[in-house]
């Protein structure tokens, strides 16, 4: 009887056991809702699916998403312009026209009449206002890009009619371009405006782009078409997009293989290489991107404070090799700091090239001891093309007589460690990649090379009040006058090279592997990583 | 706590019988000689590998990825570096580290056990309820918590091995200690009044030392893998460091198609873990006397 | 007995309460600033001080410690830094893919490692004892992780047979109306009786199965020889041959009744074993469980949903050796 009782209780246990795991399973990964809910049920049962390397959103909140989610969020909603990458200009999307006054601190923007938001209520000018104080009262993500507008410095945001919005700012900025961005620019309807990051990220939404939520369960996103969109929808056009985080990459090739999957990108080199054969089944398409990766260096303390030394640094980087052998061409070389398709980069600006003779020149130039002299360089666990590439660069810098440590860490610690207050108990070397929130130079400038009281983002640490004049100069002139603010950034770039501040690697490409039923993939640098479904058709 | 633990721990004795129990057995003798070659390479690997050179900071990008092939006889890597010669390197990467994960868990473990055994009371209660939470996480994942908060390298994830190895350790050595504080020869050191201490680290721990010798030798093989899965984790080995499991995590970006990248790391693993692990369960079945009485 | 039960009930909380103590010592010895993650990573030094407050970072250590124990009673795991959802219900969102894995990988060890067990202790020393034991032995001593990547290399380089990542396929995801019953997809499916879901998502579970079911095949069929061997040894086995009943009956009828209680301890017991392997094998096969939940969070540092998943995995740990104490000490021959 006994050991009965004791069978009953190990059962008990091994059900409750059980319980906690499968007993509160309010959405399982698999997803709970089909594609049928939801109004007006789609006869269209093409499914687009794009398969992506990583999450494709943390958060779905259009104010304060500051990562992957811009993916799903540039088909959602929308913002008054858009950077056109090709032509240089900004775009009208919501906004039809715009003025401003001569020094650029009064914005009057001029809005379409024939927008509606997912929940069928039209857009107004007050709308607009509402979801712009939103995202700066909320204050997260990229909201720091209204900062001239904050009302603390003096600017605002009103309506000034019902399809007019006038913006006001408390020091010259370029609106235009800030409300073309990517990230805490969206507009979206009155009736989630008080609706919590939480709310968002369950897979509601409140926006006017082609696309609606239908399924959020954190490793995929699935999308249906706003049937009320004002462009309309043609038959060969895809109403249905699952989004998927399929982490390995030779997964996702099976999936292209098996033409499950159509539109994926990020695989590893060797499964690029056999995808590109098979073109009985896929294509590629290579995008540029405003993805530049840096490697800081640090001129806080010995011996990266010596610019000669820097300079041998900047000689010994294997910049061909990494873009050919490592990247397979999946990148290309910088020139200067702003990546090519964004203005103020000139291809004439000083870049390095890998040559360990001239290294060596400026190395004993220096006069810098390399007895014993061993570097550490930071870079982030997991990325392993920077891993081969700076094995690539141990054996340049072993030649010239300097050890090169690796070490790979994870983001906060490497970045806690580059803002220690002690400079040598920082890294020497830190590779880190850019990219700006909205097409605009500045984002590099203000954030990494602008002398800082507190370390954020200047990890070399530069305090140079040339460089500082130089920036701001350029910055005041972006809204008057773009010409002389690019003529500044040209001046800049070329000051940083010259100085080797910090030494600009590469520009990634995003290479995107297509399956031949579809065409109209394209994706523009200034939304890194977004894809316009509704611009895809089916072949 | 944890009764059937112990029950998978073989009663040990002494490490000659066991050398002698298992050189009667002829797989375990096999799993002997490949060790022992293991171990030889290891300590000869600088000079018997074919490329010295490909161990730390060399690359040579225009051979990169070629298959297996009669210079390179496990192919090379994406910077043109011999995998054979760094496989062979491993063995000494990951021997050594397995060696101070081992050792430290029982620098940790041998005195905490000896003194649990020896003291009894509230004392042994202390020290065992400290083992038994210790024991309660599943391997690795106290490893990895640990990992990810000391930060990624060898030596800390050396150490996070050893901080959840360690408990084993205290039990086994724990047993030992109560019943050889009865003996005579204690209590007659103990009668002439020496120091409490004293005895425990003169008389108890050089007389219970030997079966827990013996079974940290049979433990390398786990603690061999779990350096791997740490290094493959991104937790464990910095590069350019010839580790198998970095090596493997590395080769992955390069895998299926240059699948030897990948591979012969792994069977390395594989034979070095699996030779330990045929000792070990030999010594087990040698040593245990219900099995033996068939 | 029953004393014994309670008394090994209570110990366990009390272990389960120094398993909390270990896992907020290493939350809270962090060097990195969860709250520059929390609040992000431009965010000005009021949205700092208030992301402290939000996290409770400003009360003191031992504050700290008893809040966190309140909020683990309530079944609170604290939130994510990384995407601010509480860990708990992602916990609850992804155990059931690994519980599915994990069962489905026991069920293979019981299969087949139990009959190998008994095998090999009816041929002891024989030939096929040899090759079960290196079978057994070698299946404990393979790095899961590869052989993950050597069974895609097989199945999808070499044969093309399989699907190497994922549950289900996507048009299934979308169209079919997926059922959620228990998060399991293979039981829902076969629960609500759609067949086509079940075989796509058999398909999906075989490899990552069949990897991580190696390891408990092995230590299964061992724990069942040793088991097996140890009764046969015993006084009343060698009293039933000198009765002339033949070995065979004696290993069936006797021995085989008697070791159930061992082996069922060890099926219990190398199911936690089992969960440490889902950690290297679910991110290779791009499987939506736990193993892969941790995995991001280690890259990212995200200490809360390690935290989460080591309770986790060292609760299951304790609840099963409990199970495992007390089905030993059900066996009758067993004094306490």
């Amino acid at each position: 009887m006994k050991r009965f009782l004791c069978l009953i209780l190990a059962g008990a246990l091994a059900l409750s056991l059980a319980a906690c795991g499968g007993g509160d399973s309010g959405s399982a990964g698999a997803g709970s809702s089909g594609g049928s809910a939801g109004g007006g049920a789609p006869a269209d049962t093409k499914v687009l699916y794009h398969t992506y390397h990583s999450a494709p959103y943390i958060t779905l909140d259009p104010s304060t998403e500051y990562s992957n989610g811009i993916m799903v969020l540039q088909n959602v909603y929308e913002t008054l312009t858009r950077y056109n990458s090709e032509t240089g200009e900004v775009d009208p999307v919501l906004a039809t026209s715009w003025t401003k006054n001569d020094d650029g601190t009064v914005w009057v923007f001029q809005l379409r009449d024939d927008v509606t938001f997912h929940d069928g209520t039209p857009m107004t000018a007050q709308q607009v206002v509402s979801s712009f104080k939103r995202s700066m009262d909320l204050g997260q993500g990229g909201a720091y890009i209204w900062d001239a507008v904050l009302e603390s410095n003096g600017g605002s945001v009103e309506a000034t009619g019902d399809y007019e919005v006038t913006i006001t700012c408390g020091y010259p900025c370029a609106i235009d371009l800030v409300v073309s961005a990517g990230y805490a620019a969206y507009i979206m309807s009155d009736s989630v405006i008080e609706q919590t990051t939480e709310w968002f990220t369950e897979g509601h939404d409140g926006g006017s782009g082609p696309y609606m939520i239908t399924q959020a369960t954190g490793d995929s996103v699935v999308l249906q078409a706003y049937e009320g969109y004002r462009g309309g929808w043609q038959d060969n056009q895809y109403r249905n997009v699952m989004i998927r985080d399929v982490p390995e990459s030779s997964a996702r090739r099976q999936m292209m293989e098996t033409g499950e999957c159509q539109l994926s990108s990020e695989f590893s080199t060797t499964d690029l290489a056999a995808l590109k054969e098979q073109t009985d089944k896929v294509y590629t398409y290579q995008a540029d991107t405003f993805n530049n990766i840096i490697m800081f260096l640090n001129t806080a303390t010995e011996p990266c404070n010596n610019a000669d030394f820097r300079r041998a640094l900047a000689y010994a980087f294997p910049y061909e090799e990494t873009v050919n052998e490592i990247l397979n061409g999946n990148a290309q070389q910088s020139v200067g700091t702003v990546p090519s398709g964004l203005w103020g980069h000139d291809d004439s600006v000083f870049q390095y090239t890998c040559d360990l003779d001239k290294a060596k020149e400026y190395l004993d130039k220096s006069g810098v001891n390399t007895d014993g002299l061993t570097l550490t360089v930071t870079y982030m666990t997991g990325y392993d093309e920077y891993a081969s590439a700076l094995q690539l660069y141990q054996v340049n810098l072993k030649q010239l007589g300097i050890g090169l440590e690796l070490r790979s860490m994870e983001w906060d610690q490497q970045w806690a460690q580059a803002q220690n207050t002690a400079p040598e108990d920082r890294q020497d070397m830190f590779v880190f990649i850019w990219w700006p929130d909205y097409a605009d130079p500045v984002s590099w400038f203000q954030s990494l090379l602008h002398s800082e009281d507190q370390i954020v983002y200047n990890l070399s640490y530069l305090k140079d009040p040339e460089l500082d004049a130089i920036i701001e100069d350029a910055v005041e002139k972006t809204v008057t006058d773009r010409a002389a603010a690019e003529a500044d950034y040209v001046k800049a770039q070329q000051m940083v090279a010259e100085n080797a501040y910090l030494l600009n690697l590469y520009d990634q490409m995003h290479t995107y592997v297509i399956g031949n039923s579809i065409e109209g993939v394209s994706e523009n640098p200034s939304y890194s990583n977004a894809i316009l479904y509704y611009n895809i058709t089916a072949k | 706590m944890n009764n059937f633990m112990q029950a998978m721990r073989p009663r040990v004795k002494s490490f000659q019988e066991s050398l002698y129990l298992l050189t009667r057995n002829k797989l375990s003798l096999i799993a002997l000689i490949i060790l022992i070659l293991l171990i030889l390479a290891a300590i000869l690997a600088p000079v018997i590998i074919p490329y010295p050179e490909d161990l730390m900071d060399a690359a040579h990008t225009s051979i990169s990825l070629q298959p297996p092939s009669a210079e390179h006889l496990m192919g090379t890597d994406e910077l043109g570096r011999d995998i054979f010669s760094r496989v062979v390197y491993g063995a000494r990467v990951s021997l050594t580290a397995a060696l101070a994960a081992v050792g430290l868990a029982l620098v940790i473990g041998i005195p905490l056990g000896a003194v649990a055994g020896s003291f009894g009371g509230w004392v042994d209660n202390v020290i065992m309820r400290i083992t038994d939470v210790f024991l309660s996480f599943p391997p690795l994942l106290l490893a990895i918590a640990m990992v990810a908060v000391l930060g990624s390298s060898l030596n800390n994830a050396i150490l996070a091995i050893s901080l959840s190895w360690w408990p084993w350790y205290t039990r086994l050595i724990r047993g030992q200690a109560i019943s050889v504080k009865e003996r005579k020869f204690v209590q007659a050191a103990e009668t002439i009044g020496t120091g409490r201490m004293k005895i425990i680290f003169k008389h108890i721990i050089p007389n219970c030392i030997s079966p827990v010798i013996v079974q940290a030798s049979m433990d390398i093989g786990g603690v061999i893998l779990t350096v791997a899965s740490l290094s493959f984790l991104g937790l464990g080995a910095q590069l350019p460091t010839p580790e198998w499991g970095l090596m493997i995590s590395m080769g992955r970006r390069f895998f299926p198609d240059s699948w030897w990248y990948c591979i012969f790391p792994g069977v390395a693993i594989f034979i070095t873990v699996l030779c330990f692990n045929l000792l070990g369960d030999a010594i087990r079945e040698i040593l245990d006397p219900k099995t033996r009485k068939n | 007995m029953f004393k014994y039960i309670v008394k090994r009930i209570l110990s366990s909380i009390l272990v389960l309460l120094g398993v909390v103590t270990i896992t907020f010592f290493i939350a809270r010895v962090l060097p990195s600033n969860p709250e520059v993650k929390w609040a992000g990573q431009r965010a000005t030094e009021e949205q700092l001080a208030a992301a402290r407050i939000e996290l409770g970072l400003d009360k003191s250590l031992p504050e700290q410690y008893v809040i966190y124990l309140r909020d683990l009673l309530h079944g609170n795991l604290g939130k994510s830094l990384n995407n601010h959802q509480p860990v708990t219900s992602e916990l609850a969102r992804y155990i059931p893919a690994t519980l599915e894995l994990v069962l489905l990988a026991f069920i293979l060890a019981i299969a087949i490692g139990i009959p190998l067990g008994i095998y090999s202790a009816h041929k002891k020393d024989k030939l096929l004892d040899h090759v079960s034991r290196v079978f057994s032995i070698g299946s404990v001593s393979l790095p899961t992780f590869w052989v993950a990547l050597f069974l895609q290399l097989i199945f999808y380089k070499g044969l093309n047979l399989l699907p190497i990542g994922g549950r289900m396929s996507v048009t299934a995801t979308i169209f079919e109306s997926v059922p959620n019953i228990s998060g399991m997809l293979l039981l829902d499916c076969l629960l609500t009786g759609k067949f086509t879901l079940f075989f796509d998502a058999l398909r999906h579970i075989i490899l990552p199965c069949i990897t991580i079911s190696l390891y408990p095949i092995g230590l299964v069929s061992r724990m069942t020889r040793s088991a097996l061997l140890e009764i046969l040894g015993e006084d009343y086995i060698t009293a039933g041959h000198s009765y002339g009943l033949s070995s065979g009956k004696m290993l069936w009828k006797y021995a085989l009744k008697n070791s159930l209680g061992t082996t069922a301890t060890d099926v219990a017991l190398s199911m936690g074993y089992t969960l440490t392997d889902t950690f290297l094998v679910e991110a290779i096969f791009s499987w939506p469980g736990i193993g892969s939940y941790i995995s991001s969070a280690v890259t990212t540092l995200d200490y809360p949903a390690i935290i989460g998943v080591t309770l986790f995995g060292a609760t299951c740990y304790i609840i099963l050796n409990l199970i495992a104490d007390i089905i030993i000490a059900s066996d009758p021959r067993v004094r306490l």
